[in-house]
């Protein structure tokens, strides 16, 4: 993979005059743990009907994204360093939501016509809940896994890569149908 | 190192458990999704089949008026007609004669016009206002009492099965309101108002205590007969003051409907 390290060093040092160590590991902490888990929770958002549901995955983001904000002025938490709280964090508010949503699936009167197995939104809450669970320790632990086991990180990486490419084939596969449902003669 | 083996094995070991819990949970939430499906299957089942009854029973009894009504009419209007027509035409008098003619064509009309009320189709041709002022009228002919109806300022879309139950719960509330309550007064309010249609008939009668269970099931027939078209039944009334009936629909039954 080709990187440019002179480059990522000029950045590094417009952020900080701590010394460059070699990656630039705020470009991962943004969009991987702050922009890609808001999108997320605003994509679970969308979907939930119960006025509590959707309350608390507002206010989730509201916490989560007032925390990203922090963490840009904050010493303690610099954002060109690991951040285990926030990978925690955003873990946290996706599997919060998504549970939400199963608890509308089972409880709100608009899914009792509705097959969940044919149902995308369905499909791709699942997929973030999965991903969300299977790599919350690891991302935790993450500093812990880069530095000290490789192999295990990479392995937690390929399972969040295989999620994320079955995740990207559902909303393409939404955006083919242009329905919610599998089956256009399903939601008819 | 062997520290570090057990913490790599913990990670892995508690991602799997993780993601088998979510799993179990995922399929748990589809099994309860698939059991409320099936429980609201057989609750939409139940209220159709329930829907139905009501309706056939209405049907069942406004035939039975109806047929009261023809046989009443036959006997004291339509036989009376006939006698004096067969009369009339007895006559050697000319004009006699034009009379029974003319008396002839008028029961051939009333004949006409009973037998539109054989069948149900006058549902359909009949607004709820017409409905009801139709019985007011009949009330006040009477000299009872006095009668009152204040319509909607827009006329309600109503489908044949919603109207029928409509007509037979106000005509019951009527009848009630006649034989039980005695009043000098009956008014009859149609209004829209919160998102809801609502008829409300009023008495200046004797009244009655509501918290004390009546020995028939005329009050609990008539809620369930609102129930089963998705709107409300609701009395307020007490020893003395007079009874006021609410009988209230959502529009939007009335507009799926």
């Amino acid at each position: 993979m080709l990187v440019n390290k002179s480059i990522n060093q000029k950045i590094h040092y417009l952020l900080t005059d701590d010394t460059f160590q070699g990656w630039n590991i705020w470009v991962f902490n943004i969009f991987n743990y702050q922009v890609s888990k808001l999108l997320l929770l605003g994509l679970i958002g969308i979907n939930l009907r119960k006025g509590l549901s959707q309350k608390i995955t507002v206010s989730l983001g509201v916490i989560f994204l007032a925390y990203c904000i922090y963490t840009y002025f904050s010493e303690a938490t610099p954002i060109y360093d690991f951040q285990p709280v926030l990978y925690f964090f955003g873990n946290t508010i996706l599997i919060v939501a998504s549970g939400l949503f199963f608890v509308d699936l089972v409880s709100e009167d608009y899914y009792i016509n509705i097959n969940p197995l044919r149902y995308w939104p369905f499909w791709y809450i699942t997929l973030i809940l999965f991903q969300s669970v299977t790599l919350f320790l690891a991302d935790v632990a993450f500093e812990y896994l880069v530095f000290e086991n490789e192999n295990v990180y990479f392995l937690f990486n390929y399972v969040s890569m295989i999620l994320y490419i079955i995740l990207l084939v559902v909303f393409n596969m939404l955006l083919y149908t242009g329905s919610n449902t599998i089956s256009k003669l399903a939601k008819a | 190192m062997g520290g570090e083996d057990n913490q790599i094995i913990f990670i892995l070991f508690a991602g799997a458990f993780l993601a088998a819990i979510m799993a179990t949970f995922v399929v748990s939430m589809v099994i309860l999704h698939r059991q409320r499906q099936v429980q609201n299957k057989q609750k939409m089942d139940q209220i159709k089949a329930e829907y139905e009854k009501t309706l056939l029973n209405i049907e069942n009894e406004i035939q039975q008026d109806t047929l009261r009504h023809i046989g009443r009419e036959l006997h004291d209007n339509v036989g009376q007609l006939l006698s004096l027509a067969k009369l009339y035409l007895g006559s050697s008098k000319p004009e006699k004669q034009t009379e029974g003619r003319l008396l002839i064509n008028q029961i051939i009309n009333e004949v006409r016009g009973l037998s539109k009320t054989l069948n149900l189709d006058w549902v359909e041709s009949i607004s709820l206002e017409e409905f009801i002022k139709q019985q007011l009228d009949k009330i006040q002919a009477t000299d009872f009492c006095e009668t009152l109806l204040v319509e909607s300022n827009e006329a309600w879309k109503l489908n044949k099965d919603t109207k029928l139950v409509l007509i037979r719960v106000i005509q019951e509330c009527l009848n009630n309101a006649i034989k039980h309550a005695g009043p000098s007064n009956i008014k009859v309010q149609m209004k829209e108002s919160d998102g809801r249609y609502l008829v409300r008939i009023e008495d200046d009668g004797k009244g009655f205590d509501t918290s004390q269970q009546s020995k028939g099931s005329g009050m609990t027939n008539l809620r369930k007969r609102m129930e089963t078209i998705g709107g409300a039944f609701e009395i307020i009334s007490s020893p003395g003051n007079g009874t006021q009936i609410n009988l209230s629909l959502p529009v939007s039954v009335l507009v799926l409907n």
